[in-house]
């Protein structure tokens, strides 16, 4: 199995909050690696350190390395921008632009320099293919992209990121805002999208984390509790605070 | 209406294929026994018990399965039961195989001369292959009424053994020691068909739950 990201002793303050407790985390290729814990654990911390989303945050400090195919991306002269290219990220509420669903796909694209519009055409096809929005959207491609419903404007975003061709899609709670018809077909489609992409998400719902992914994390209070196989996590975790944890005894 | 769990539904077809092959190595099992009985053939029946791994590592597969599906997908209803029925379904499709290891084992240990005893192991093996094939085809086709009628081969399979026990017990009265014992040996073998067509209509049971949720006792 092939290593994308290797989180090594990871520690992130939030002034003098430290919301991330020595972490160290392996992330696989082309498999769906979720990230469970009560609110305020340090998930989402976690995932947006992948692609240094935190940087945004001033009072944000960190220790430790996240290092992606071997280079620590938070070295002082790493590529940011080039890693938010691979690294694409899809949020919990659907935030598809105020613009058409083609020009919604097309601007990563058409940002990076990509002009000719058969090539366009084609990268917005196969990303609204990629992301099973493709048979729903085909005939209103330059309709506003407001206008679709709440699973579809997220899957507008997987698609979006798709575009980008990334390599690995961090989720942070897709679903969360959807609706359980709109959550089971976004958790199908990660199902199929891991042959192509690395996925890693957040997820308030074990039941979800325990159907689409290949290994959990479960975190609690700053500190990585146990991470394994989701097969082993949801029948057998090691940790007595997993097993409390994931069949409701507190959280 | 498109499936929006295909996934967790091919995991579930996956599983009661599984449940099916293993019906298939076990009625494999019964076919031989018949010819390793007929032709007193050793090396058949030792392959016989072999053979029992491959059934044992299938049950074991289908538990583990079902056990992480239950765990995994928190099914319900109809995929509920299904689980838990390819569960119980391969629990008494495994026993069903130890009673051919069984026989397996009498037919290594025992001279087999005596046609008399032979002939009642392959007559009631043969009344048990059908039963057998045919639980097998109504679980595949979800054939409620098709399950239910193999309670009528089993009457059948039960009635014959009654009958056969009680000739086997003149037997053992009226004959050496050697020949009684033998008498015993017969009856014992003759009772694990009769097990094994008991647990046919347990799985008959099962059919009937998984497919319309009811549960019944059929005798």
């Amino acid at each position: 199995m092939k290593t994308v990201f290797k989180i090594e002793n990871l520690d992130l303050f939030y002034g003098e909050f430290q919301a991330l407790k020595n972490i160290s985390l392996e992330i696989e290729k082309n498999q769906v690696t979720a990230l469970i814990g009560p609110s305020g654990c340090g998930k989402s911390t976690f995932l947006r350190c992948l692609n240094r989303m935190n940087d945004l945050i001033e009072s944000c400090k960190i220790m430790g390395d996240v290092a992606y195919h071997d280079e620590n991306v938070y070295d002082r002269d790493y590529d940011v921008i080039g890693l938010r290219t691979k690294v694409g990220m899809v949020f919990q509420n659907p935030n598809p632009f105020p613009m058409s669903i083609y020009d919604n796909i097309a601007y990563g694209p058409r940002c990076q320099g990509i002009k000719d519009k058969k090539r366009l055409d084609e990268i917005v096809h196969t990303s609204l293919e990629k992301a099973a929005l493709i048979d729903e959207v085909k005939d209103r491609l330059n309709d506003s992209a407001m206008g679709l419903s709440g699973g579809q404007q997220q899957r507008l975003c997987i698609a979006r990121a798709i575009a980008m061709e990334p390599e690995v899609i961090l989720m942070d709670e897709p679903t969360s805002a959807l609706d359980p018809i709109a959550t089971l077909k976004i958790e199908e489609l990660m199902n199929d999208l891991k042959k192509d992409y690395t996925i890693v998400i957040v997820t308030h719902s074990m039941q979800q984390a325990a159907r689409i992914s290949d290994k959990t994390a479960f975190f609690l209070m700053g500190e990585l509790i146990e991470v394994d196989s989701t097969d082993t996590i949801f029948t057998q975790p090691k940790n007595q605070k997993t097993e409390d944890y994931i069949t409701g005894r507190f959280g | 209406m498109t499936n929006t769990r295909k996934h967790f539904s091919d995991e579930l077809e996956e599983l009661n294929n599984r449940v099916e092959a293993m019906g298939q190595e076990v009625l494999e099992s019964y076919k031989r026994l018949v010819i390793a009985c007929e032709d007193n053939d050793i090396d058949l029946a030792h392959h016989i018990m072999d053979h029992d791994k491959i059934v044992n590592g299938l049950e074991e597969s289908i538990n583990v399965d079902a056990y992480l599906l239950i765990a995994k997908q928190c099914p319900v209803a109809s995929d509920l039961r299904q689980i838990i029925s390819a569960v119980k379904i391969s629990n008494d499709l495994e026993r069903i195989a130890d009673y051919s290891v069984n026989i397996a084992k009498y037919i290594i240990k025992t001279k087999n001369d005596n046609d008399q005893f032979v002939s009642r192991v392959v007559a009631l093996t043969n009344l048990f292959i059908p039963m057998l094939k045919d639980i097998i085809k109504a679980f595949k086709s979800r054939d409620v009424e098709a399950a239910l009628k193999v309670s009528e081969i089993d009457e059948k399979i039960d009635t014959t053994y009654k009958k056969y026990v009680k000739e086997f017990i003149k037997l053992a009265r009226a004959k050496t020691d050697e020949e009684a014992e033998e008498a015993m040996r017969v009856i014992l073998v003759l009772k694990q068909i009769e097990r094994a067509g008991d647990h046919v209509t347990n799985i008959a049971e099962n059919i009937v739950y998984m497919v319309n949720a009811k549960r019944l006792e059929l005798d």
